[in-house]
């Protein structure tokens, strides 16, 4: 059996990245405003991790205006919920691996369990 | 990775999802907007003057459409119909432009597309089965008092709670399907009339959905801007 960290995928293994896909699963679409005030984000800072989601297909970026104010709503793609479930998935194995023994493991709480697919 | 990170991580990701949740949030307004619609249908619930004529029905095919609801024994069946045949839908697109809005102000949608669907569905379906010879397959007796509409409310709360991920408005559709069921099958005025208390039968039983619905809104809308 393989090493569960092996099920990790590079471009949703951050936490910020993680962060954005939880949300943007909750909804049709958020609004940028609301994931950089959510997860207390600089503007290049959240840009940035856009644009790798968005790269990998895992959200897609609508640009519009609301009367003359610019606003760019962010959707996840089909991608993106199964790459962030697949995360979910990789991490919580790797939890249980380390609880039933298979690694030293440092100090923390179980993982959440309201994050299902 | 080591445990502390992967821990960290899943917790990251959980708060900023329940985060999200209740921002979205927002169930609160259907439940005032159907729980005031409901308590405007009350004078159309009436009994036909004791002596009177026989309920009164219009001509079809408008007959059989507005007669979707049922209540046949009302003093005015047709009307009952027609009103919530207007009413629903009004509720329904009343809660896109709510959720729009607030989507708008606050920077996530809700995904309440498929309750609104849902919810027009149903109301299709009746007035289909109304039209049809499916018509007879309706029990009787659940139709009687003209209160269907109300069914297809708590029908449409049960996928609200489903698309908004919520307990405790799967606990309230489940509440208020029963009691739909209670106000369709049983003559509600009777516990009442036993208890020494007069109603008016049987607008009682618009009165005390719409009252349920609006209760229900006022608390979670509470619950929200503590939350919130």
């Amino acid at each position: 059996m393989s090493h569960p960290v092996q099920g990790v995928d590079d471009v949703v293994h951050q936490r910020n990245r993680l962060a954005i896909l939880a949300i943007v699963r909750e909804a049709p679409k958020v609004e940028f405003g609301f994931l950089k005030e959510t997860l207390a984000l600089t503007q290049g800072n959240l840009s940035r991790h856009l644009q790798v989601l968005e790269a990998a297909g895992y959200v897609q970026i609508d640009k519009g205006y609301r009367g003359r104010r610019p606003r760019t709503w962010v959707r996840i793609t089909r991608d993106g919920r199964k790459a962030f479930a697949a995360e979910v998935t990789a991490l919580r194995q790797f939890l249980d691996h380390v609880d039933g023994g298979g690694e030293a493991s440092g100090d923390g709480g179980r993982g959440p369990s309201d994050l299902s697919p | 990775m080591d445990r502390p990170e992967a821990a960290e991580m899943l917790y990251t990701a959980e708060h900023a999802g329940r985060t999200a949740r209740e921002a979205r949030r927002a169930f609160w307004f259907p439940l005032v907007v159907f729980g005031v619609i409901t308590l405007l249908s009350t004078p159309l619930y009436r009994l036909p003057p004791p002596h009177g004529s026989s309920p009164r029905l219009i001509s079809q095919p408008l007959g059989a459409v507005s007669l979707f609801a049922g209540g046949w024994f009302l003093r005015d069946p047709a009307l009952v119909s027609l009103f919530w045949v207007l009413a629903l839908p009004f509720g329904y697109a009343a809660t896109v432009v709510y959720y729009r809005d607030r989507a708008r102000r606050r920077g996530i949608a809700a995904p309440v597309g498929s309750y609104v669907a849902v919810g027009i569905a149903l109301l299709a379906f009746l007035v289909v089965t109304s039209l049809t010879t499916l018509r007879s397959a309706l029990p009787g007796d659940l139709v009687v008092r003209g209160l269907t509409p109300l069914l297809t409310i708590a029908l449409g709360l049960f996928v609200l709670a489903w698309a908004e991920r919520s307990g405790p408005l799967v606990g309230f559709a489940a509440g208020f399907m029963a009691l739909a069921l209670l106000l369709a099958l049983y003559n509600v005025e009777n516990v009442f009339y036993r208890i020494g208390v007069g109603v008016p039968a049987p607008a009682i039983n618009a009165i005390i959905a719409g009252a349920v619905l609006l209760l229900g809104g006022a608390v979670f809308w509470v619950g929200d801007r503590q939350a919130g």
